[in-house]
């Protein structure tokens, strides 16, 4: 295993005075190359804040943050946007409609990573766009179109096609399917791990759903009060959570009956069709 | 209606300024002391002044001072209070408290008596004029584009571009401020009837422009003097096309915000 | 079991949108639901489905494009549409309440939230102000609210989301419905919280002998806290049956295909498939009989031209509507 990011001793505080108040309160995280690594918890964990601070798009009051051996964390979020390694840390957003501008085709929004980082032009550039919506599985038709003339599902698509267009090695996704239906989910939930595999990318996802966390990754870090309380393999923390919170978390989820045996089964309402 | 008539108008005004004078029925400047104080007729249609000049033809001729100033003015302020506006609204922190606090000093007085102090300042010329109006108008500039900036620099879509290495010059310039173009285009429809209002409200009190040059306020301030004595059409004319300048002005500004506001375009 | 009279009864309910820019959209299409007395049902769709719409058409506050094409709707044996506005005003409090998602936006902030449930209780024949407070500060704390004679002078804001859905049902429930329908009411809360609010639901149901209408496009959640769940589809009853009976034995085709996208315990990425295509715009003039038609892999040219054909078993509790169900 690799390593591919490193925080140690992550702190991060909102507001001023007696209501300052740490949202991340002494974090570390590791990610290895081309690993899934969930980070579960509920809102105001502080979750969605280091998905920020581990994009580099928000300060951190303390700790430091290791890309690829390097420390990157010196460097604030201001000035982020010009440094080597930013095409190589990318994110997806919750709202993949506001992660668009009104303004611009898809096409175009897809093409500005591309123009700014990695200076492609011309037929290069129209090249890498089409290749990554392609692999993202929007249909050419939509590729010139506006953000408010696609469906959720396509948007989530379109930013999933932007974060990867440059092909980052870590790749943040802060609930990248909280807005979509389930019928639409699972279809991104597999292109996800398609794109993880085959481009060989770690991500991190963030979210609230143990349930997608559970089909999509192969660790997990929960989060309580800007505190990670437990950590370690989908499967274990899932089958056996060692954290009173962990446990609280799993047991509130609705129950999926098994398909053994019908558990609220009425009486009497043994299935017989009509044939009308 | 509305679209047709702010529309119509707008061209109206246009023409006023560009063709005025090879229309014009007489010089505007030219005395004709035997037809002095004439009411309005066929050959005069808003009457003669004092030294017989035609009224008529001196409304038409201050549109080439009017509008050109009040143009001017709203540029420079659009330029400035954008520029600044955004800078605030994108940085906060000091700037933005500083800035913030001289624009809320600004707008404690009435704005008015500000431009009237800024050009007894400066000296009495149509430029100082012209300097003055784009200064009582730059806290509307600011307020508006800090307040619109601000609300946007933590949305996705700014979030996105930093993530694609653009910079904070490129992020206000190319992201955000052509989101808010709609909303600054509004402004400044609006903006043009107030600088008219204020540009010809300096010279109605003799600042600015000087004699014989035609100017509205400058002619109505002439007329008034004849008003109690029962030349009454000598500040009406012009009166009457300066309200419908800033009516025409105020209607486009309307015009451009149903336009551009989705939820009362439906 | 007993055979009751339904509490609440529709037939062939169809409502259509007038749209801004000319046509109609046919949001509901032919919808019959009955509703025992204390039973809990639960309407699952996604979004664009109609459930809401549905639950707005059940109070009569749609907006004015909405029209009621056809169809009926009786609570307890009483005509809903054909009702006067007035009776109208009473029968929503006193015989059917509805809580909804965003609990910040449907309190008034201005009001404290003591005073805001006194108010539906001084609507509903509570004549002095007095006890109407003090039954306000009772309904407060039997939702679980603690400290409820100081929390009754809260404003909305100074609670949390969860607490804000507790004081949202204690307005519900004020006048004693007797049908609470709950639109999405846990939809954006945490799984935690919202384990406490469907508790919350469910016990006072349990205790006032009242009938819930759960409203969700999560099936799991349905499944656990509703005896029966009815399935809607672009403005179609697909399948209605037993919960658990739904989750094992599911008969239509896009039921089946919204339990294999719903992610559970059970669940690896591999038997998690998403449903193709999308629900059709109910704008379109040449919708197919079944709306499914489009996204199933069992159509055949019947489906687009014959109504699904309803089928039920023997004992009436899971009716599919599909000609070529599983």
């Amino acid at each position: 295993m690799t390593v591919l990011f490193q925080a140690r001793g992550l702190r991060k505080a909102f507001g001023n005075g007696e209501h300052r108040r740490y949202a991340v309160d002494g974090v570390d995280i590791t990610v290895a190359e081309g690993e899934a690594l969930a980070l579960a918890g509920e809102s105001g964990s502080g979750k969605s804040t280091i998905g920020l601070i581990m994009a580099r798009l928000l300060d951190h009051d303390e700790g430091e943050i290791l890309f690829d051996g390097q420390e990157i964390g010196k460097c604030s979020a201001r000035r982020a946007a010009q440094q080597p390694w930013r095409a190589q840390i990318q994110m997806v957003f919750q709202d993949a409609g506001g992660a668009f501008d009104p303004r611009l085709s898809i096409s175009d929004s897809v093409a500005l990573p591309l123009r700014r980082l990695s200076h492609s032009r011309g037929n290069a550039l129209t090249h890498a766009v089409e290749d990554a919506l392609d692999r993202a599985g929007l249909a050419g038709h939509l590729f010139r179109r506006k953000p408010h003339e696609l469906s959720g599902g396509q948007l989530a698509r379109a930013g999933i096609a932007r974060a990867i267009a440059l092909r980052p090695r870590l790749l943040i996704l802060d609930e990248p399917t909280a807005a979509l239906d389930v019928s639409v989910q699972a279809g991104i939930l597999h292109l996800l791990n398609e794109l993880r595999r085959d481009l060989n990318m770690a991500m991190v996802f963030v979210s609230h759903d143990l349930n997608v966390l559970r089909v999509l990754c192969s660790r997990v870090m929960v989060m309580e009060h800007g505190n990670i309380v437990e950590e370690g393999p989908v499967g274990r923390v899932f089958a056996s959570p060692a954290h009173p919170f962990t446990t609280r978390l799993l047991a509130a989820l609705p129950k999926w009956p098994r398909s053994e045996g019908l558990p609220h089964q009425l009486p009497g309402s043994a299935l017989i069709i009509h044939s009308q | 209606m509305k679209y047709g008539s702010s529309a119509l108008l707008l061209a109206l005004f246009l023409a006023l300024a560009i063709a005025g004078p090879a229309v014009a029925p007489y010089n505007p400047l030219a005395y004709a002391l035997a037809d002095r104080l004439q009411p309005p007729s066929l050959h005069h249609w808003f009457g003669t002044d004092a030294l017989g000049r035609d009224v008529f033809s001196r409304t038409l001729a201050a549109a080439r001072t009017d509008l050109p100033a009040a143009a001017a003015a709203v540029i420079l302020s659009s330029l400035i209070g954008v520029s600044v506006g955004a800078a605030c609204g994108y940085l906060g922190g000091a700037i933005d408290r500083w800035v913030g606090r001289v624009v809320d000093v600004m707008m404690a007085f009435p704005l008015f008596v500000v431009a009237v102090a800024l050009v007894a300042a400066l000296g009495n010329s149509l430029t100082n004029v012209v300097l003055a109006t784009a200064v009582i108008n730059l806290p509307f500039y600011i307020r508006l584009v800090r307040a619109e900036i601000a609300a946007r620099r933590q949305l996705g879509y700014v979030m996105a571009a930093r993530l694609a290495g653009c910079g904070h010059g490129y992020i206000i310039g190319r992201v955000l401020i052509p989101n808010i173009a709609p909303i600054i285009a509004v402004q400044i429809s609006l903006n043009l009837g107030w600088a008219v209002l204020n540009t010809s409200g300096l010279s109605f009190i003799g600042l600015g422009v000087r004699p014989p040059t035609p100017e509205w306020g400058a002619l109505v301030s002439d007329g008034a003097q004849y008003l109690l004595t029962g030349q009454w059409w000598v500040a009406l004319g012009p009166s009457l096309v300066l309200v419908l300048a800033v009516f025409a002005f105020t209607l486009i500004g309307d015009t451009a915000h149903d336009l551009f506001s989705p939820r009362s375009a439906r | 079991m007993p055979v009751l009279a339904p509490l609440l009864t529709v037939r062939r309910l169809s409502l259509a949108f007038a749209l801004p820019q000319g046509g109609r959209a046919s949001v509901l299409d032919g919808l019959s639901l009955d509703i025992a007395p204390q039973e809990a049902l639960a309407l699952v769709g996604e979004s664009g489905s109609g459930k809401s719409v549905f639950a707005l058409a059940l109070l009569r506050l749609l907006d004015r494009h909405a029209e009621i094409t056809d169809g009926e709707i009786r609570i307890e044996g009483e005509d809903l549409l054909h009702a006067s506005d007035k009776r109208m005003q009473d029968l929503r409090g006193k015989t059917l309440a509805i809580i909804f998602q965003n609990p910040a936006s449907s309190l008034n902030p201005i009001r404290r939230i003591g005073r805001q449930i006194a108010d539906v209780l001084l609507a509903h024949g509570e004549r002095s102000a007095d006890a109407a407070r003090r039954r306000a500060v009772q309904m407060l704390a039997r939702v679980g609210i603690q400290d409820a004679a100081r929390r009754a002078n809260a404003y909305p804001f100074e609670l949390s989301g969860g607490m804000k859905q507790r004081v949202m049902i204690a307005l519900a429930l004020a006048a004693s419905p007797r049908l609470l329908i709950a639109d999405e009411a846990t939809t954006g809360l945490d799984v935690t919280t919202q384990a406490m609010v469907m508790d919350l639901i469910h016990e006072q149901a349990r205790a006032n002998n009242m009938a819930t209408l759960l409203i969700t496009h999560d099936l799991a959640l349905a499944a656990e806290r509703c005896d029966r769940i009815a399935v809607i589809h672009a403005g179609q009853l697909v399948e209605s049956a037993p919960a658990a009976r739904l989750l094992t034995a599911a008969r239509h085709p896009y039921t089946r295909a919204l339990l294999t996208a719903t992610p559970h315990a059970g669940s690896t990425l591999a038997n998690l498939r998403a449903i193709p295509g999308q629900a059709p715009d109910t704008a379109a003039a040449d919708l197919p009989a079944c709306r499914y038609y489009a996204r199933c892999d069992r159509r055949t040219e019947l489906c687009k031209s014959l109504p699904p054909m309803q089928t039920a078993s023997s004992n009436g509790a899971h009716v599919v509507a599909c000609h070529h169900p599983l």
